[in-house]
């Protein structure tokens, strides 16, 4: 806290609110932006060092006062023993099937739809786009009563499915709830920015209106679809709330509930929660590290209009 | 290590390298119910009708597999570990542990039967969740023998009975324990540990050291059984034979101990955060001249470093302005109406709580038996030192508890008041009179007064 | 053989709209429409929690968490309400504001020309990408009381000769939530922000610079109408996201000790499936929804742009 504020402090400071432009001001100013800019960093980021060597003591070590902040005697053995004594593997397999399955549903559904509110002027336009960012507002976390009430008994398929309490469907039905709206708000605004002379260009060379969205539009959409992609799929691998309510065994329960569950009691096993939570953690740090410009890309498109 | 807790893994291993029948426990928890489809098939709507008929006739097959919600981690409860590795050892019926962290298991469970969902066969718990599954036709009567019932003492058999039938089999004793640094009362000069709340706090001024609180109770999640603990040794009970909330006046007297403590500086700083995990580190870490814990702690401490059975000291619980009573925790195993496999899970509950299985129990993780004869046995009395044997005997004596409906909301208006209370942020008389008239309407509201 | 075709090609483009946009719709009813509707519809309805008994009760539910009465006589709003909204104000209102006068700070100093921004914009973001409860869980470890990061590192410089027992009491529970809060949220801001910065001419500045503003008017003449857009959706995700967070707010103290760190979020969670009272449950939410988009109103009316 107070080195938030201290850095608050020195940012002001560092603005130079009174200063006059002279020459030597601006280099100074350049060290002090680098300055506060590296604590930043690296504040924000020694959580993250914190209980990554915390992963990576032996388990006995994780108590031993006074705190090391230095990795002595490095080891691999918590992340062995969750994969050995919990069925991690199968968080992982879950995790990776729910959020690659929401992702394509979104993305297909999004690029798609989102394509057609761009270009087309067609009755209701308007009125569903509004209602698509009205859902996007609506909070998941008010809907968990009816969410467990259909996924206990659907309402059309359930004579099929039976109960889908604990299952996987569950959680990607109830994840593209939240994605679907915000993919298709992101690739209505990245095909606005696509120039629509394109499309007409198609159309004059004898497209038809499929052969040009999938040959000329879609290769131009890339970078949207990647970033839909990528938003979608960290927002379904993180979810916590809805796992929580609709999974109750390893069959369909994520990495998230996974890592919750090592607070047993109040002996929280840290050293194994702290590897857990570092392999939930690893597609969001990937990501982030390399493609940091898609996330920025498809966050600005989401909720800034063009 | 990591032999510790095989249970969990065994079951993926075993659905990999196995073909035919459970090659489906490849498909993770789906072997419980896949496995089901040739053995418990009907007893499924047997159970969803929920009126829990009775089934296990014996015409059935026994199914190969169980589903067994653990309350916490087993690593925490090797006892129970060890005595499942006998069961599966013992009938060929592999048991698969799902671990769910202690505060969560009852909302997961209440979840899950919600739904009607056969996921889980059988949990282990505490006696007073019964009275919520039971009104809710969740669970099957176990249908125990006279013979093994008789193990155990009356008041437990009471507990684990609602309408003449049995819902749980008594696993092991866990109740509030007073244990002390024998070590830190010799250096102050203190010969005997406490017998009554009074001694308590004018022994507690002669423990009080820089380093070293006098005195400390599990409380954060565990908030409220320490209060139903210090209630009942003021001679108090959360309600009357008419479902009445009536805890103010014993209360009080809870409370004013509370105030005591707090005003003599007898109690550690944060205690309001301290759990059986933090209550129990920090009397390890030689922070605390007493506590009272739950009793795996005596078995933790006498393992932990610079610890030994010359350094722990253990106590009954001093006495209140009533009794020395103590909260009965004791956990046992119930098997689900909606469960697929109740035969086996039947037969898993009636295993994991006879005499042998309770010394086992006994053995591993210093669980206290919920058998008196057990106490007799060589090997526990090899093990224990004597005086802490008689405590144990005692606590499973005089141990107290209720089961009461509603039981997660009854605890909450209870916690937000106590806690306030507790650190002196709210006067007592009026923190009690708020959480009894908050019960009070609740019982109304939902039909019971 | 071709006008066939012909015909096809056209028949297709023709239902090139209800053939994109269909299916998507179906989709939102089902999983976003109806969902809602049945919020709405479990709402008036009363479970009893020991036997499962439903009834219909009309508005009583939320006449019940929203204001006390005794025996039919109002006596003002319900403690929990009031006790439970003051804390979701201080926890929302406080993280919001901090996050984003930081948030503002480091997305200025990001539209400098530095020379490695694009290192430094990878790495203020990260915090935001990881799951929210592996983020609580992180910072129950920071702020653990005897091996915890923060106690260790103010004990062992010397700094505090005790530890703080951060967790058990309620102003720094809060406290503690509220840092968490703020680290995970915000790089969005700093996101947002940096977005919005782009959009401000380079001329300009230049402009100003040249009629020798300082630099608080540069940013409220210059900068701020082009920001403007990007602060009022930064801070409406921001508010309407944090009201409905309950993963840093359970994992992190599960609203104790007591009751002081209780908020919406899992007063709704805990009524709905911890009390096993579905009817009270969907009624917080349907509040929670109608306090969402009244706030999404009111920051747009104050700002008087329209959305989208």
């Amino acid at each position: 806290m107070s080195t938030n504020q201290s850095t608050l402090g020195q940012l002001i400071a560092a603005l130079g609110l009174d200063t006059d432009n002279e020459w030597p001001h601006v280099v100074r100013e350049r060290l002090v932006a680098y300055g506060l800019l590296g604590l930043y960093v690296f504040v924000i980021w020694f959580p993250i060092y914190f209980i990554f060597i915390t992963s990576i003591k032996p388990s006995g070590a994780v108590l031993d006062i006074p705190i090391s902040f230095l990795p002595t005697q490095p080891t691999v053995s918590n992340y062995v023993e969750i994969f050995q004594n919990r069925p991690f593997e199968l968080y992982t397999l879950n995790s990776l099937i729910v959020a690659s399955t929401t992702t394509l549903i979104c993305v297909t559904l999004g690029t798609v739809t989102g394509y057609s509110f761009s270009r087309y002027d067609f009755v209701g336009n308007k009125a569903l786009l509004l209602s698509i960012v009205g859902a996007r507002m609506i909070p998941p976390i008010a809907l968990i009563v009816p969410f467990f009430t259909i996924m206990s008994n659907p309402p059309l398929i359930g004579g099929l499915t039976g109960s889908l309490y604990d299952t996987r469907i569950a959680l990607i039905l109830t994840y593209t709830f939240f994605n679907l709206p915000f993919a298709v708000w992101i690739m209505k605004n990245y095909f606005d920015g696509v120039p629509e002379s394109l499309d007409e260009q198609a159309r004059i060379d004898g497209c038809s209106r499929w052969e040009g969205f999938v040959k000329i539009i879609l290769p131009m959409a890339k970078p949207g679809i990647a970033a839909t992609a990528i938003l979608a799929f960290i927002f379904s691998w993180n979810e916590f709330v809805f796992a929580l309510v609709l999974t109750s065994s390893e069959q369909a329960q994520t990495l998230p509930i996974a890592v919750s569950l090592f607070v047993a009691d109040d002996f929280v096993d840290w050293a194994h929660l702290a590897a857990g939570g570092m392999i939930a953690a690893l597609p969001g740090i990937l990501f982030g590290l390399f493609f940091q410009q898609y996330i920025v890309s498809g966050l600005t498109q989401g909720a800034v209009k063009e | 290590m990591q032999g510790d807790h095989s249970h969990t893994r065994r079951r993926f291993i075993k659905g990999a390298g196995t073909i035919g029948t459970i090659a489906l426990a490849g498909c993770g928890g789906n072997a419980g119910s896949d496995g089901s489809d040739g053995s418990g098939g009907t007893e499924g709507s047997d159970g969803s009708d929920g009126s829990g008929g009775s089934t296990g006739t014996g015409s059935e097959s026994m199914a190969d597999s169980i589903v067994f919600y653990n309350a916490g981690s087993l690593k925490y409860d090797p006892g129970t570990e060890e005595n499942i590795t006998r069961f599966e050892e013992e009938t060929g019926i592999s048991v698969e542990v799902n671990e769910v962290p202690w505060n969560n298991l009852k909302t997961s469970l209440t979840t899950i039967w919600r739904n009607k969902d056969a996921t889980v066969d059988a949990f282990n718990g505490p006696t007073w969740w019964l009275a919520d599954f039971v009104a809710s036709d969740w669970l099957e009567p176990l249908e125990l023998s006279d013979s093994h019932m008789s193990n155990f003492p009356e008041n437990l058999r009471n507990l684990v009975t609602l309408d003449g039938k049995t819902y749980m089999a008594p696993e092991f004793g866990k109740w509030g324990t007073y244990l002390y640094d024998a070590a830190h009362f010799e250096e102050q000069g203190v010969s005997e540990p406490p017998q009554t709340w009074d001694e308590v706090v004018s022994k507690g001024k002669q423990l009080n050291t820089e380093d070293t609180s006098p005195f400390a109770f599990t409380w954060s999640n565990k908030d409220v059984f320490t209060f139903k603990q210090f209630l009942y040794q003021a001679g108090g009970q959360l309600f009357n034979d008419s479902n009445e909330p009536t805890f103010v006046d014993a209360g009080m007297d809870v409370m004013n101990f509370f105030t005591r403590l707090r005003e003599n500086d007898l109690l550690p700083n944060g205690i309001s955060s301290m759990g059986e995990g933090g209550a129990g580190d920090t009397f390890i870490a030689g922070q605390l001249a007493s506590v009272e814990s739950w009793t795996p702690l005596g078995a933790r401490a006498l393992d932990a470093d610079g610890w030994g059975a010359d350094r722990l000291g253990s106590a009954k619980p001093p006495e209140g302005p009533d009794s020395r009573a103590t909260f009965q925790d004791t956990n046992g195993i119930s098997v689900s109406a909606f469960s697929e496999n109740k035969r086996a899970a039947k037969k898993f509950a009636q295993y994991m709580t006879t005499p042998a299985s309770s010394k086992t129990n006994m053995k591993v993780e210093g669980n206290p038996a919920v058998i008196p004869s057990v106490y007799d046995e060589p090997e526990i009395q090899d093990q224990y030192p004597s005086w802490l044997l008689e405590d144990m005997k005692f606590n499973l004596e005089h141990a107290k508890s209720e089961t009461y409906l509603a039981q997660p909301q009854v605890d909450d208006y209870l916690s937000e008041q106590i806690t306030p209370a507790l650190l002196g942020d709210k006067d007592p008389q009026d923190a009690l009179e708020t959480a009894q008239s908050n019960i009070e309407r609740l019982y109304q509201d939902i039909g019971l007064l | 053989m071709s006008t066939e075709k012909q015909s096809l090609r056209r028949t297709l483009d023709r239902l090139f709209v209800p053939l994109t946009v269909g299916p998507t719709m179906l989709w939102i009813a089902a999983v976003i429409v109806y969902p809602t509707l049945k919020l709405f519809w479990s709402s008036v309805f009363w479970t009893n929690p020991i036997n499962g008994q439903r009834e219909f009760v009309g508005l009583r539910n939320f006449q019940r968490l929203i204001f006390a009465e005794e025996g039919g006589a109002f006596l003002g709003l319900a403690p929990d309400f009031v006790s439970i909204t003051w804390h979701t104000i201080v926890y929302v209102g406080l993280s919001v504001s901090i996050s984003f006068a930081l948030g503002l700070g480091i997305a200025l100093l990001l539209d400098k020309d530095l020379k490695g921004r694009g290192w430094f914009r990878t790495a203020v973001i990260v915090p935001w990408i990881l799951p929210y409860v592996m983020s609580g869980l992180m910072w129950r470890w920071m702020f653990q009381s005897e091996y915890g990061a923060i106690n260790g590192l103010l004990t062992q410089s010397g700094l505090l000769s005790s530890k703080i027992a951060f967790f058990s009491d309620g102003t720094l529970a809060m406290m503690a939530l509220i840092i968490a809060d703020i680290w995970v949220f915000t790089p969005f801001i700093i996101i947002i922000l940096l977005a919005g910065l782009q959009n401000v001419p380079e001329q300009l500045y230049d402009a100003a610079e040249v009629d020798g503003a300082g630099r608080i008017s540069r940013f409220v003449n210059v900068t701020y109408p082009f920001l403007k857009p990007s602060i009022l959706v930064a801070l409406t995700i921001r508010i309407i996201f944090d009201i409905r967070a309950l993963d840093l707010v359970w994992v992190m103290t599960q609203g104790g000790p007591g009751k002081s760190t209780e908020v919406w979020a899992s007063w709704l969670y805990r009524t709905a499936q911890v009390f096993n009272r579905p009817g009270e449950g969907a009624a917080l939410g349907v509040v929670l929804l109608a306090v969402t988009f009244m706030i999404v109103a009111v920051l747009y009316n104050v700002f008087g742009d329209s959305p989208y």
